[in-house]
């Protein structure tokens, strides 16, 4: 796929030499001649003298009245919190070789169960401080289905804190699922959670990537395919249920994964291939991003856009062109998303815990000064105001920043040659998908 | 727009052909005009499920 670029226009062109256009402010996609092409012959230049000039420059400066902003502020204008993400346990059973919690799940601490009393008192005050209609709660671990009767208190006590209030509550876990056992399921249909399971892909790579620690246990593909089998027969029962997979240096097979968990549950809501935060090196990005090209090709080709839309990474791109909506940051962090570590020490985002220059905060003491810091965009905050990509992205990853290049304002660039990547593939099978329809 | 080397891709206009079609444009629209307020490394389907 070839790009080109003149100021707000983008221009994508696909192996079969259609081109697709892409309005970066607008977020509208046309069909571009191949005269068109032509005249977007280098890089931010038109060249003179084609009879396409003044086509391109009146779209180029058009403006769109359908277009509109996603704000994660409330009716007056203000940030409010919409997620608090609570880790259960700083351990794992698991020892995966990308780990980015401190190697071990423990994000370096040694406090390895969540204080009960502390995340009781954080939900009661961030709930009655929320103006939203849902507040979300999101366990994560280390491994949180090791403490499956914490989970159950906490979300017994936060249905109990929102009876009779217009306030919505929902659960969400991040697990290895090794541990879903038939009560866990059932724990976690009870609440309606949206479970997201971790899984690399077939045995042969997940064992690898993921082994289990105790070593006279199932291995870790068998144990969550028995878990995913128990979250089968309460399908209909779960808010969601999606699968992580992570990418790089272990594997870059993103196509043999993406099969491999279609067999295993046909009706995933969302795939997301994870590129590792580890993984700093240009041939393993360009092959993932190869291999991620081939995924979107399979699936356009098999299922169209609803199965497009079931793949993150397509998804995102696809729905803001659809919804015509720009967004201005990536995620919530430190704006609509807290995490709370095992301790109850605060932070913007859950890559940044036990890393004293990102707390915000601890129990229900928010350091107001230091939240400051995030309230504007993250595509402010980290320069991307020149990227053609920056309204279907967001801005980009603080945690990736931080860890490719020290600063979490200082874009990684293989994270950016991902999400354009994505983005043009979108742009792509929007226009090839609605012109042919 | 409508020019002899640009033309606009009109989605709403090409799904309200078929009613699965204009459902899938609208679960696309829904989820591309809630912000992302988690972590979408982790959170799978934050974009909107």
């Amino acid at each position: 796929m070839n790009i080109r670029r003149y100021q707000n226009l983008v221009a994508v062109k696909t192996d079969s030499n259609q081109v697709w256009g892409f309005h970066a402010h607008n977020l509208e996609v046309f069909e571009f001649s191949q005269e068109a092409w032509s005249a977007l012959e280098s890089e931010l230049t038109l060249t003179a003298n084609t009879a396409v000039l003044d086509e391109l420059d009146s779209i180029n400066h058009a403006s769109s009245s359908e277009t509109t902003d996603a704000t994660l502020n409330d009716a007056d204008g203000n940030f409010t919190l919409r997620e608090l993400s609570l880790n259960i346990a700083q351990i794992c059973n698991l020892k995966c070789t990308y780990c980015a919690a401190g190697g071990d799940g423990s994000y370096g601490s040694n406090v390895i169960k969540l204080d009960l009393r502390q995340a009781r008192k954080q939900i009661q005050y961030f709930i009655s401080k929320c103006k939203a209609s849902s507040f979300n709660i999101r366990f994560l671990g280390g491994e949180p289905l090791l403490y499956p009767d914490v989970i159950r208190e906490l979300c017994q006590y936060a249905k109990l804190l929102t009876l009779g209030k217009s306030i919505q509550i929902t659960f969400a876990v991040t697990t290895n699922g090794t541990l879903i056992t038939s009560r866990v399921a059932d724990l976690l249909a009870e609440f309606n959670f949206a479970v997201t399971a971790s899984i690399d892909g077939a045995p042969a790579i997940n064992d690898r990537s993921r082994p289990v620690k105790n070593k006279s246990t199932a291995s870790s593909t068998e144990l969550t395919l028995r878990g995913l089998s128990e979250l089968r027969r309460v399908r209909t029962q779960l808010r969601a249920l999606n699968a992580n997979s992570v990418f790089g240096s272990h594997n870059l097979d993103v196509l043999e994964t993406y099969n491999f968990l279609k067999e295993v549950i046909t009706d995933w809501d969302n795939l997301n291939f994870i590129y590792s935060n580890n993984d700093k090196d240009d041939d393993n990005n360009a092959k993932y991003i190869a291999s991620l090209s081939k995924v979107g090709q399979l699936a356009y080709r098999t299922g169209g856009l609803s199965e497009l839309i079931r793949i993150q990474q397509f998804a995102v791109p696809l729905s803001r062109i659809a919804a015509q909506t720009r967004h201005h940051s990536y995620c919530g962090a430190g704006k609509t998303l807290l995490q709370s570590d095992t301790r109850g020490d605060l932070y913007s985002c859950n890559w940044f815990m036990n890393d004293p220059a990102e707390t915000v905060g601890s129990g229900i003491k928010v350091n107001e000064q230091a939240l400051a810091n995030y309230q504007p965009t993250l595509i402010e905050l980290n320069n991307c105001e020149k990227c053609w990509a920056r309204h279907l992205c967001g801005g980009g990853c603080m945690a990736f920043n931080k860890n490719k290049t020290g600063d979490k304002h200082n874009k990684d660039l293989h994270f950016c040659a991902r999400t354009r990547a994505a983005a043009a593939a979108a742009i792509s099978y929007y226009g090839d998908y609605y012109k042919n329809l | 727009m409508k020019t002899k080397n640009i033309k606009k891709i009109d989605a709403k206009n090409a799904a309200s052909k078929s009613l699965t079609e204009s459902l899938t444009l609208e679960e696309l629209i829904k989820k591309g005009k809630k912000p992302t307020s988690s972590c979408p490394e982790i959170d799978t389907g934050s974009n909107g499920s």
